[in-house]
């Protein structure tokens, strides 16, 4: 017996269908790294806008400073405190949304590299939804039907008020 | 020809694949792979196998790679847990080979490659974490990649951002 990752319709439409630890590693995995980037991206503003450095957030959250690297290099070890201190050190909170899996956000820049690809050779592709790429910048699905993105529960990072 | 013809001719050998992702975002860092690395990172994988559970996890750090998410980077052994390192070059000709590393599930996955140009990584050998030899990767990769590119250089700088343009943070 073998097994793979659902198509995007499945995961956005079926309710019925039983989800695998397959299905579960690769949702963990995509919400593990979108908190992480959710976190990195609001250190990297405030580094840019306001010269926070790691030093800073180590001081205020009286850590090592190899700890705030550790944690700004990979959301491997996190938990959700580490989530939240990460915030708080940057006078930042978390604000959590779930939404639907489903259909309505497409990537629509495709790299100069990829403009006149064709996708992959049948046999090496994974089941999802194949590209089709025109005039350099267009990404279309090859069957409409399966034009379907998720979004994983989305955490935006708002000021503390 | 250029890099950007040699990468469209491999593919369309069959040398390459360019690795699809899941949900149709935008690709800002296209990702090229072998062909038997693509496969394993996409499946099927034998149910209830290691793989299955180990797979999916590179794929989504990849798909958040080619999606233009924010990577921890760094040039050499430090730090060590970041999404994507240079490996150290005690030689010279090992400055070229990145990994990207997938931590979780344990040992991890290390997928080793290039970039062919900015923002454009080549992935040509793929190793759980335990056990690798770092010296004996970087020959086998360079070899890899003369064997698809022979006469192309891949990028080779001490600027981070000429290996990925945006929305990278170089951790020393």
């Amino acid at each position: 017996m073998t097994t793979s990752l659902k198509t995007w319709s499945v995961y956005a439409d079926d309710k019925s269908t039983p989800l695998n630890e397959s299905d579960k590693s690769y949702f963990r995995a995509r919400t593990r790294r979108h908190v992480h980037d959710v976190v990195l991206g609001k250190f990297m503003e405030l580094s840019d806008d306001q010269n926070l450095t790691r030093a800073q957030l180590a001081e205020r959250l009286q850590v090592d400073r190899a700890q705030i690297t550790r944690w700004l290099s990979s959301p491997s070890n996190w938990t959700l405190d580490t989530l939240s201190d990460l915030l708080l050190a940057m006078a930042c909170q978390a604000s959590v949304e779930a939404k639907a899996i489903g259909f309505g956000e497409t990537g629509n820049y495709h790299h100069a590299f990829t403009t006149s690809l064709d996708p992959a050779p049948k046999n090496q592709r994974s089941g999802f939804t194949s590209y089709i790429t025109e005039g350099g910048k267009k990404l279309r699905a090859s069957d409409p039907n399966e034009m379907t993105v998720t979004t994983t529960p989305r955490i935006s990072v708002s000021k503390r008020r | 020809m250029s890099i950007r013809d040699e990468i469209e001719r491999r593919v369309r050998d069959g040398a390459l694949v360019a690795f699809e992702p899941n949900p149709p975002i935008s690709w800002i860092r296209p990702v090229f792979l072998v062909p038997w690395i693509n496969q394993q990172v996409t499946g099927p994988w034998k149910d209830r196998s290691d793989e299955a559970r180990e797979m999916p996890e590179v794929r989504a750090d990849l798909e958040h790679f080619v999606g233009g998410g924010n990577v921890p980077a760094a040039f050499g052994k430090r730090p060590s847990s970041v999404m994507l390192r240079r490996l150290s070059a005690p030689k010279r000709r090992a400055a070229g080979v990145w990994e990207i590393r997938t931590q979780t599930p344990r040992p991890g996955q290390r997928l080793f490659g290039f970039f062919a140009a900015p923002d454009v990584f080549v992935g040509v050998e793929l190793l759980a974490r335990d056990g690798i030899d770092f010296n004996a990767v970087a020959q086998e990769s360079w070899a890899k990649w003369h064997q698809l590119f022979p006469g192309d250089k891949p990028v080779i700088s001490e600027n981070i951002h000429d290996y990925i343009t945006e929305n990278v943070v170089r951790l020393r």
